[in-house]
């Protein structure tokens, strides 16, 4: 049955479209059946010809942004829930006490329809006088008042923690700077990767051999996509030339927990360097070496289209840069498996995986009262700016890690749901907000309080004390 | 004796009936049962864009602390005096605490009053965004000109002027933006969930 519910005020009228769910019985007695699957939301702001439209994420997005702001708007308190451009579809900016723009970016085309990048629309942007504003927002929480139409959404109003309060203006002024720095730096890699290092190309006795599955040039970053071009003027030391040479050299790095904390090094710094993932035939698996402090010091490809295809994955570019670092020596070296898969999944492990249950590293805060409240406390701020009806259908896991102030120091996703809807969760947006990147080192130089904190396909949140990696 | 006589204000009427108004306000997660600065400070400032608003405006909080069976907390005059005179912005301001029961009390009376005024404070925010857009000075609206003369003769007179010269409030014109933010913020006062909003925002940025 299509049912239709509208909330009208003077500068604003919402209208929802959806239908009652069948499967729930006793619907046919009563005068007003429960709206309980959206189909269509619009939205008419007064001034605007066209209504904003969308389903259910749009219109999820639109009441957390609004309710958000609404508080934000009372108490000049920034809100993370109005601001929350990198997960949410809806935001609001305050332009001053008396214009408040709402932004809508466009929901991403649906899979398999159109990849291309330049048919994302730009976002809509709105400018809402405060009494407008206060439409929009009346609207919204008449919708939550009313018990028949989607009831799981309704009202919940929390204050802003202090961390997010008082400090986060801070904060989004100093991460700026520290983007444009990291940006400034991926400029200077690629143009270090421009003048490549001297080709160090061992000796290939049987050129047929060079496509095998296991060829033995473990590439440099010219190496296999070097071009006529390329000058070898550099005089810098390139990196190693073959990964098993190397380890004849030098210690392998085994200690579980030790692997553990680079496996999450190297996948941070290749996962977000991994931008195109289409279009890969087969998955292409690779060997990595890896120092101590997570500078990928060398590849090797591991099957034949890995070899051919290094061009595809983001290798040649988070190669460690002989030039800024110092050159490995005699250092001892982990080494991984990774695999880019045609899915477009990044899999990282280690070689010769883990030879007992790893530990967490660091100093840890033991006592039980103190992590008692970290506990209570994480559980409150992850719950506050969680919302939302999440789309993945099991738990995620994750292990996070927070100092005595109960500030989050670091984040491990702990299975492949976590990885993948890692930004339903406000984990990355309370770690950006700390340290002004998603991919920081973790902060472990001083005691952590871990913890376990699983996100359920119901909404419910659970954290626990970390009892140890499950293996 | 002593116990039999500390018992008494729970079995009186007023008494019991006090959670049933206060009930859909949620205490706030800070360890102290009484207010932090900026709550005692923005509830009273509330208050004072009311009495700005409406002439007797004083008088209609007791009027609805009556009719909201809200005595038990805001008793009288002198005792609604003290718990605004919190607010450390007052010239009068006393290191009394703001109770958390009271705060709810003053908020589920503003959020009335200002629901009964709804119409007044739509028209005028709706008459300053038309002078702002037409550019002329606020001041040249009889109805609006009127509601920021009271609500600075009442800032004024109640303030010291040293303490809101922190905050910036030493101009006319600053003083009128003020008057204006808080005719938005009663506003919200006046929707459907405007007491929870209300309430629950006193309360950003002092959390944990």
């Amino acid at each position: 049955m299509n049912i239709q519910r509208k909330y009208s005020l003077p500068n604003c009228t919402l209208l929802l479209e959806g239908l009652s769910d069948v499967t729930r019985a006793a619907h046919f007695q009563e005068m007003r059946p429960e709206l309980s699957i959206l189909v269509n939301a619009e939205c008419y702001l007064s001034g605007y010809n066209q209504p904003l439209t969308g389903g259910r994420e749009f219109f999820e997005s639109l009441v957390r942004a609004v309710s958000g702001y609404a508080q934000e708007f009372l108490s000049s308190v920034p809100n993370p829930q109005a601001h929350n451009q990198e997960s949410e579809l809806v935001e609001f900016r305050k332009i001053d006490s008396n214009r408040h723009r709402l932004i809508i970016y466009s929901e991403g085309a649906p899979e398999g329809f159109d990849h291309s990048n330049n048919s994302k629309r730009p976002p809509i942007e709105i400018d809402l006088n405060t009494v407008q504003l206060f439409d929009l927002v009346e609207a919204v929480d008449q919708f939550f008042a009313d018990t028949q139409t989607l009831p799981e959404l309704s009202l919940e109003l929390q204050p802003v923690t202090r961390r997010y309060g008082g400090a986060s203006q801070a904060l989004i002024r100093q991460a700026v700077p520290a983007a444009v720095g990291v940006s400034s730096l991926a400029v200077a890699a690629i143009a270090f990767n421009l003048i490549p290092p001297p080709q160090i190309r061992p000796p290939q006795p049987k050129p047929d051999e060079q496509t095998s599955s296991t060829t033995n040039n473990i590439t440099a970053p010219a190496s296999a996509t070097a071009t006529p071009t390329r000058t070898s003027t550099a005089n810098t030391k390139p990196p190693f030339k073959d990964l098993e040479a190397l380890l004849n050299t030098v210690p392998e790095i085994t200690d579980p927990s030790q692997l553990r904390a680079l496996n999450r090094q190297v996948y941070n710094q290749v996962h977000p360097a991994w931008t195109n993932r289409l279009g890969l035939q087969q998955d292409l698996i690779y060997r990595l070496g890896v120092a101590a402090d997570g500078a990928i010091v060398g590849y090797k490809a591991v099957n034949k289209e890995a070899n051919i295809g290094v061009g595809q994955t983001p290798l040649p570019n988070v190669l460690y840069n002989p030039a800024s670092r110092p050159p490995i020596s005699n250092e001892p070296i982990a080494q991984f498996r990774i695999v880019f898969t045609t899915q477009g999944v990044l899999q990282v492990s280690p070689w010769r995986g883990y030879a007992r249950t790893p530990e967490v590293v660091g100093e840890k805060i033991t006592d039980s009262n103190i992590v008692k409240g970290l506990n209570q406390k994480l559980y409150s701020t992850v719950r506050q700016t969680w919302s939302g009806t999440p789309t993945f259908t099991r738990d995620l896991k994750y292990r996070v890690a927070v100092n005595k102030d109960g500030v989050i120091a670091d984040y491990e996703p702990l299975n492949q749901v976590a990885f993948d809807y890692f930004r339903e969760t406000p984990l990355p947006k309370m770690f950006n907000a700390v340290y002004g990147s998603n991919v920081a080192a973790p902060n472990n130089k001083e005691p952590l309080a871990h913890f376990q904190v699983i996100f359920k396909p119901s909404g419910k949140l659970e954290v626990t004390p970390w009892e140890g990696y499950q293996q | 004796m002593n116990v039999s006589a500390s018992l008494t204000p729970f079995n009186s009427p007023t008494q019991d009936s006090l959670p049933m108004v206060l009930d859909t306000l949620p205490d706030p997660a800070i360890a102290s049962k009484t207010c932090p600065r900026r709550t005692r400070l923005q509830i009273d400032l509330i208050l004072l864009a009311i009495e700005a608003l409406e002439l007797g405006g004083s008088e209609a909080i007791l009027t609805f602390a009556q009719e909201l069976d809200l005595k038990g907390i805001v008793k009288d005059r002198v005792n609604l005096w003290r718990m605004r005179s919190s607010n450390p912005l007052r010239r009068a301001h006393m290191r009394r605490p703001l109770t958390i029961m009271e705060a709810k009390a003053l908020v589920v009376i503003a959020c009335h009053i200002a629901r009964r005024l709804t119409v007044v404070i739509r028209q005028l925010l709706m008459i300053c965004q038309q002078m702002e857009e037409k550019q002329i000075p606020l001041e040249q609206n009889l109805r609006l000109s009127n509601y920021l003369e009271r609500f600075r003769a009442h800032f004024k007179s109640r303030m010291n002027a040293r303490r809101s010269g922190v905050l910036a409030l030493t101009s006319d014109a600053k003083l009128d933006e003020l008057a204006i933010n808080l005719l938005g913020q009663l506003l919200f006062c006046t929707g459907t969930a405007g007491m929870q909003r209300l309430w629950i925002s006193l309360f950003d940025g002092e959390v944990e």
